[in-house]
């Protein structure tokens, strides 16, 4: 599961380099969140850009994810495909989270908050 | 590495008719790992009809989330089993039809599919139970039968429809 974190002030971006996170590795991915953001607390930004799909498994470890981290920090989106969208607007599970676009617009989020 | 041990898949010419020309059979081994092989092949398969990537994304998430369920649910906890799958192509849309000897649905039908939170309002964010849920939002003319030890589930996806009629638009 290839999944690389990169520590910033404000924030941790933990980058997806998978193409699916689906029911074959969706263990493994939450498994993967909770070792990265074990010592993070504040904000985790998830770069979603390389994936191009999530199934509900895969939706299931994103949620529970950022279950978590709930009780440390908060834990948002960036890069959704059209497809991957879709999955989180149809569960409506894209209200439960904060969602951007780039990168560079969710830290422009964290500038503008503090 | 493709680990397609117990794939074999079949491709077909399409003939065009209403109910529904065969455009692939495959077999295989009940794992999440081929469930993923076999979506590949499936939408491979698909790239003729030249569907528009919001048609593909729905054919890609209700072929997900019934193979999957096969996989945990028909064959739980890694018990040995075949999933076979056919893809037909018709006026209609795209016919799906899935036949594994698992375990039968629980009470001989299939879930009704409720939004996880209606089943379990006290769990505000649910990590599961979506998959029927995304499976009835996409697909029309659900069948689910057993016979002889079979489950068989067929639906349909309204994609790739040939001469679709276009909705007259209500003007007001």
């Amino acid at each position: 599961m290839e999944m690389t974190p990169s520590v910033h002030k404000d924030f941790l971006v933990i980058t997806v380099g998978e193409s699916r996170i689906d029911a074959a590795v969706a263990m493994q991915f939450k498994e993967k969140m909770k070792d990265l953001t074990s010592g993070a607390s504040g904000r985790v930004i998830v770069e979603l850009s390389a994936v191009n799909f999530v199934d509900s498994s895969g939706l299931g470890a994103v949620v529970g994810s950022m279950k978590q981290m709930r009780r440390k920090g908060r834990m948002d989106l960036v890069g959704l495909s059209a497809s991957v969208e879709k999955v989180f607007r149809m569960t409506r599970m894209d209200s439960v989270f904060r969602i951007f676009g780039t990168l560079g617009e969710a830290t422009q989020e964290s500038l503008n908050a503090s | 590495m493709r680990h397609d041990a117990g794939m074999n898949h079949v491709r077909a010419d399409p003939p065009a008719t209403a109910a529904g020309g065969v455009l692939s059979r495959s077999a295989f081994r009940a794992t999440f790992e081929n469930v993923r092989l076999a979506i590949e092949d499936a939408m491979s398969t698909l790239e003729p009809l030249n569907l528009p990537d919001e048609e593909k994304s729905s054919v890609e998430i209700a072929l997900a989330e019934a193979l999957n369920n096969v996989v945990e649910h028909a064959y739980p906890d890694g018990t040995p089993g075949d999933v076979k799958l056919v893809l037909r192509h018709g006026r209609a849309g795209l016919l799906i039809e899935i036949r594994d000897n698992g375990r039968p649905m629980p009470n001989g039908r299939t879930p009704k599919g409720n939004h996880p939170t209606e089943n379990h309002p006290s769990d505000e964010l649910p990590e599961g139970g979506f998959g029927w849920f995304l499976i009835r939002e996409l697909a029309r003319d659900l069948v689910y039968d057993r016979e002889n030890g079979e489950n068989f589930l067929i639906f349909r996806l309204a994609v790739g429809r040939k001469n679709a009629p276009t909705k007259p638009s209500l003007s007001t």
